[in-house]
């Protein structure tokens, strides 16, 4: 292996682990505010991708409007998914309320097969993310490039709004304990609101980037990465919007590396995401940055 | 008669915060032991070390002699330790009488294969804890709510379910964590009462967390006080009573 | 209640209709076997095997309380085990073109029952061994975990090309599960659930699921308790998977992707966490409802407009059929509530026991 094969598919890496990061902080945020795994996330990213595609392809949008006005619906519908699904559950027990998750995610799947047609579309990729650079005999798309800076700028913004604001007071009280956020007249619909508007942004977002990456839309398509984002979550210690950003990355690394380097496991990609995830369940069940909760007796 | 539970120098650290500092508990075969202290002095804590929920950070706890520390909550009921809980813990979906029943399966010696295909062994082994736990239901006055659900019951029938349970474990050392909580003073002598009959009826030993000053100072013959985690005073409800110490635990003077 | 306990005599009317409805049962499958084309049937033999997967999923999920969604994998568990083993030699030949058939199991060949048995006891070993592992976790955390299962256990199906074929799946298996075999094991299963459950094996996995602290200090070894729970459900979503591979003749890894496993969830919601009954409707009234609803997928005639058929509608009625009942009526249709010929004659459809008695009493 030279230096230079080593540059490109750290590149490659960066930028999936930047992109899965993004889809990460969504989950997390979920859960760190109701202790639920949003199991339709995965299908709001789809969601995402689709209202993009359709801005452009039907509605004849310039890129950059069809991707605000996508943001914008996602990220109403999120909300909206949460009033309806998962709202009226929040006083049962966990189990219900998952269920529900899963049950919104099996509608949104479904319904999109029926609304946007089974077959795989293709995304139109604008030339701006099309073009590609050689830097030192690294390739790099630009989407590539786009996808670090995208997910660097919403961190720091994040990280500053949850830290400083009255907002984000107001979230880190709710996830700490729901019952004496209300007391202290938080607003908590609205928090959870809130909580749900920008996880299901980030979604839009992150469909986007990926449908831009991979410029191919399926019904299907949130599943996987849902899954190996939530896992993404759960390594950096749900809860944890750093956690959820670092895992994001160690598990964009891990796989296109061991995909790199030892192709003949090429195979078994999707199933590092499971592996590492029992295996930081087992060894530290709170994630890598994640705080220790015990059930009090 | 000799000592039954004995913890020494037993500390439990939460993090940085010690929950309970150098607890040395000595209970002798067949006694009634209060443990009191204001609230968040790790009377609960105490329970938890002793019937193996938490896991002391240092001391050695023996019960009949045998070391219990590292012993799981099941294991250490088996030896004859069972308890009942502040929050009241109750199976909530089954009925009065399957809650007694469940206490009993660890005594019944079957494995699932006897159970599920009901050979005649395990017949007669379900026949005498129905029989047992009946008795249970009985002495406790709830024969009337057998099928209920355990939840349906008023409160103060689930803190007698949750005695009538402990009891069907078969222990010999029983804890009770606030059995009088939410009773009124008529209650509470009863319960009292019930105590030492149960105590006398079972060959029982026991120990118990208790706000309540009347019941603790009519039943306890011997008491530890608790405060912070530290035991600030142990002996008859009388030296309890005149000690300084605890006058200013429980009046904050100093 | 418990039958064998009560001051009854020994032949009740209980007794007498559980013993009718048996013969009925028996003499219908008769019926069936004469009456309906081949794909009626089989989607009979599909009600039967869908009913032990909602019941061993209902098992650890209803009456363990332990959320675990990794039942595809160990369906794929069973169904690979018992088609390879009953797979003859030549059909193997003709099966592994891209990568030979590991030696060891070119020759191996098995009647239909061992093979269905070994492969629910496969399961069921897996099931025990990632039970030990992973069990120690609760609530979504033990579900994401389990799901992680299921899939790994799908991605070693896929690569393992010298003993499962990979991802070209195993073609033309003998159509062993007939309509005996398939209701024959849901009946069978059926029962020793509702004995498992009725003893006090499954008062301890209630109370597991009632309340996990006071359970263990009442003496109930928790840990033990959830890995046997899981082990058992383990091995009859085994035996349903060997069930499903005779009866599809064709298997591969795609078909137990974890979506299979929100399938049978379904059934468990829509029946009733906790309801062995519910579970055994729910299994048969959804299993022929997809197949009643297909027309939905196919050209719809609404009178104004012809549509040109939208697949995949089937589906969303279901899954918004499992939101509704979520949000709802979270008990499904039978909450924790069995089947007793006792409610039958409380809602009126069978005279009350004992009622003429009263009557002559008054």
């Amino acid at each position: 292996m030279d230096i230079q094969t080593f540059l490109q598919q750290f590149v490659n890496a960066l930028s999936l682990g930047s992109l899965y990061a993004l889809i990460a902080i969504g989950y997390t945020m979920v859960y760190g505010i109701l202790r639920l795994i949003n199991f339709a996330h995965g299908d709001i990213f789809m969601v995402g991708g689709y209202l993009a595609f359709y801005g452009v392809s039907a509605f004849l949008m310039p890129w950059w409007m069809a991707v605000i006005v996508a943001i914008a619906l996602t990220t109403v519908f999120g909300v909206g998914l949460e009033r309806v699904a998962y709202r009226p559950l929040r006083d049962s027990p966990r189990i219900s309320i998952m269920i529900s998750a899963i049950g919104a995610s099996f509608l949104l799947e479904n319904l999109a097969i029926v609304l946007f047609d089974a077959r795989p579309k293709a995304f139109p990729v604008p030339e701006f993310f099309a073009a590609n650079f050689v830097i030192g005999g690294v390739h790099i798309a630009s989407v590539s490039l786009v996808i670090p800076v995208v997910t660097g700028v919403i961190l720091a913004v994040l990280l500053w709004m949850v830290h400083q604001t009255r907002v984000g007071m107001a979230m880190r009280a709710v996830s700490t304990d729901i019952e004496a956020s209300r007391l202290m007249a938080i607003d908590v619909n609205q928090i959870v609101s809130i909580t749900f508007a920008i996880g299901s942004a980030l979604a839009a977002i992150g469909g986007i980037l990926w449908a831009l990456k991979y410029p191919r839309l399926e019904p299907l398509m949130g599943i996987m990465p849902g899954l190996k984002c939530f896992i993404a979550a759960v390594i950096g210690g749900i809860g944890s919007i750093g956690g959820a950003v670092l895992g994001g990355l160690l598990l964009g690394v891990i796989e296109l590396m061991t995909v790199a380097f030892l192709p003949e496991l090429t195979g078994y990609k999707d199933a590092f995401a499971f592996i590492l995830l029992i295996v930081v369940l087992l060894v530290k069940p709170t994630g890598l940055l994640g705080k220790n909760q015990g059930e009090k007796v | 008669m000799g000592s039954l539970l004995q913890t020494i120098e037993v500390n439990k650290k939460f993090g940085g915060l010690a929950a309970v500092t150098t607890l040395n508990m000595d209970v002798q075969d067949g006694e009634i032991v209060g443990l009191i202290g204001p609230n968040g002095a790790g009377k609960t804590t105490s329970f938890n070390l002793i019937t193996g929920v938490y896991t002391p950070t240092s001391g050695s706890i023996q019960f009949q002699g045998q070391e219990i520390i590292g012993m799981k909550p099941h294991a250490i009921t088996r030896l004859g330790v069972a308890r009942t809980f502040q929050n009241i813990r109750l199976f909530k979906e089954m009925s009065v009488l399957d809650n007694i029943l469940v206490a009993q399966h660890m005594r019944m010696g079957t494995n699932v294969l006897e159970a599920t295909l009901r050979l005649p062994s395990y017949i007669k082994k379900e026949r005498h804890i129905h029989e047992r736990a009946r008795a249970l239901l009985e002495e406790v006055g709830l024969s009337r709510h057998e099928q209920d659900r355990a939840t349906s019951l008023p409160y103060g029938k689930q803190r007698r379910l949750e005695i009538a349970r402990a009891l069907a474990t078969e222990p010999k050392l029983l804890f009770l964590d606030e059995p009088a909580a939410g009773m009124n003073p008529q209650e509470s002598v009863e319960l009292m009462d019930f105590i030492l009959k149960i105590r006398d009826q079972f060959n029982l030993t026991i120990v118990l967390i208790e706000h309540h000053m009347q019941v603790v100072m009519g039943v306890c013959k011997r008491m530890y006080v608790l405060d912070y985690g530290v035991t600030i005073a142990h002996g008859t409800p009388e030296e309890i009573q005149n000690d300084p110490k605890v006058i200013e635990a429980y009046l904050g003077v100093g | 209640m418990n039958t064998s306990l009560s001051k009854k005599p020994p032949m009740s009317r209980d007794k007498i209709l559980t013993l009718c409805a048996a013969v009925i049962g028996l003499v219908l499958l008769f019926v069936f076997e004469e009456l309906f084309d081949r794909f009626t049937m089989q989607i009979f033999k599909l009600c039967a095997i869908n009913i032990i997967l909602a019941l061993s999923l209902n098992l650890i999920n209803g009456f363990t309380g332990l959320f675990s969604l990794g039942h595809a994998g160990f369906m794929a568990v069973g169904a690979y085990t018992c088609a390879i083993l009953t797979m003859s030699p030549e059909q193997k030949e003709i099966n592994f073109v891209l990568v030979p058939i590991a030696p060891w199991l070119a020759n191996v060949h098995l009647p239909f029952v061992p093979a269905l048995l070994i492969g629910g006891l496969f399961a069921g070993l897996i099931g025990w061994i990632l039970g030990v592992i992973s069990l120690r976790l609760r609530d979504d955390y033990l579900a994401i975990a389990t799901l992680g299962f299921s899939e790994i256990i799908r991605v070693l199906l896929t690569n393992a090309q010298s003993v499962t074929n990979g991802a070209l799946g195993l073609k033309g298996l003998p159509r062993f599960t007939t309509m005996w075999w398939a209701w024959g094991s849901a009946i069978l299963i059926t029962l020793f659930l509702v004995l498992l459950i009725k003893s006090s094996y499954g008062r301890a996995f209630k109370s597991i699921r009632d309340n996990e602290i006071a359970a263990e200090s009442m003496g109930i070894d928790v840990f033990g308790m959830k890995v046997l729970s899981f082990a058992i459900s383990s091995f009859l979503a085994g035996i349903a998977g060997g069930l499903l591979a005779h009866y599809l003749t064709t298997i591969d890894p795609k078909q137990f992707i974890f979506l299979k496993t929100f399938d049978i969830l379904l059934i468990v919601v829509l029946g009733g966490v906790g309801s062995i009954t519910g579970s055994v409707v729910a299994a048969i009234v959804v299993t022929i409802s997809m197949e009643a609803l297909r027309f939905l997928d196919g050209p719809l005639n609404l009178g104004f407009m012809t549509t040109s058929g939208i697949p995949g509608l089937r589906m969303v009625f279901f899954s918004a059929l499992l939101m509704v009942v979520v949000i709802y009526r979270q008990q499904g249709l039978m909450g924790k509530a069995e089947f007793s010929w006792d409610a039958l004659s409380k809602i009126g459809l069978l005279p009350r026991r004992g009622s003429a008695a009263e009557k002559g009493g008054k």
